[in-house]
């Protein structure tokens, strides 16, 4: 059981992480977890998994919607995550049997790439606009599944959803809207994060309490954020918080070369 | 037969609420008793919610005839339940 002044500080934490989320629309676990180890110490396995355990949570109330809404690609999702499912298993495997240095690492070069992506983004005068594809050839959907693939063994490594790279796929790969593919993307990473944190509580690694203080913050500040959403500038926050994990990335870099 | 009186989103949406209103009761208990075993159950609440609404997906969709989703469903659930399996032989 973690002391009162880290459960709360974790449910701050986690409110600001929800509202940055639905604001911004990055994933949570990018920000759960650099804030877990950075700030608050935690060991990077526990962080890695509390973190994927509250991503189920966020995840499945947002798909819950989207699911009624019937704007989630069943065929599209089921098709893939099977093996995003194996992915993220393959890859809490690896995390619980390589030493912590070399995953904060992993998710510190995973960070440097979120934040630049971010930063491009938010730095784009023009949204880049998708071109629907229609038919998708047999390439483009073997391509499909690697990726997936990879997002998986990413979000089961290092506690994120994978939504960065899933949306991507889907949307330019497969050729669904962009409406469609973030909504499908969703319903998918609850169970990509299921599949990964089966691995780590099998193991018994995640901290319960940490989880309740997480979901527990996440919801409400993901819903003040969405109500926030149209006072706010989208592009400013982004920027702001894409320099953030930026920071967030080179210091997980410089902690494992002991330079910081 | 009535195959739509649960659906899959209800299942997401309240196998979640569920999960956390024992993780709130839990936390409670933790904090004043040292209890952590109602904790444990509201993390595996969570965890097992999205691969049940899976498991709607495949017997909704089995119902309907709309073999397609049934099969990809049935195979996501698959893959879940064979690595518990081995979690469940090799711990």
């Amino acid at each position: 059981m973690l002391p009162a002044l880290t459960l709360f500080l974790l449910f701050i934490g986690a409110l600001a992480v929800g509202f940055v989320s639905a604001i911004s629309g990055i994933g949570g676990g990018s920000l759960i977890v650099p804030y877990m180890i950075l700030v608050l110490g935690f060991d990077v396995r526990v962080a890695v998994a509390t973190s994927l355990v509250a991503i189920i949570v966020t995840s499945s109330v947002a798909a819950s919607q989207y699911l009624k809404d019937r704007i989630v690609d069943l065929k599209t999702a089921l098709t893939l995550e099977p093996i995003t499912t194996i992915g993220a298993i393959i890859g809490a495997l690896i995390t619980t049997s390589i030493p912590p240095n070399i995953i904060k690492a992993g998710l510190g070069f995973i960070l440097l790439y979120v934040s630049l992506s971010m930063l491009a983004k938010a730095l784009r005068r023009r949204s880049s606009k998708v071109s629907a594809m229609g038919k998708t050839s047999s390439t483009r959907k073997t391509i499909a599944l690697l990726v997936s693939f990879f997002a998986g063994l990413l979000s089961g490594m290092f506690g994120i959803g994978g939504g960065v790279l899933k949306v991507p796929i889907m949307a330019g790969l497969l050729g669904l809207p962009i409406k469609t593919a973030v909504a499908t993307s969703s319903f998918m990473v609850g169970l990509t994060a299921t599949g990964g944190s089966i691995v780590y509580v099998s193991k018994g690694i995640p901290d319960p309490s940490a989880v309740a203080a997480l979901a527990l913050g996440i919801i409400p500040g993901a819903y003040l954020g969405a109500r926030k959403l149209e006072k706010l500038r989208p592009r400013t926050v982004r920027l702001v918080f894409a320099i953030i994990l930026l920071y967030a990335a080179i210091r997980l870099i410089l902690s494992v070369a002991h330079i910081l | 037969m009535r195959c739509d009186l649960v659906r899959e989103y209800h299942v997401l949406r309240y196998g979640v609420i569920i999960g956390l209103i024992i993780l709130v009761v839990g936390l409670i208990l933790s904090l004043f008793t040292k209890i952590n075993i109602v904790l444990w159950i509201g993390i595996y609440v969570i965890i097992s919610t999205p691969i049940t609404s899976v498991m709607f997906i495949f017997l909704r969709n089995l119902v309907k005839g709309n073999n397609t989703i049934a099969v990809l469903a049935l195979i996501e659930v698959l893959v879940v339940v064979f690595y518990i399996l081995i979690a469940i032989h090799v711990l």
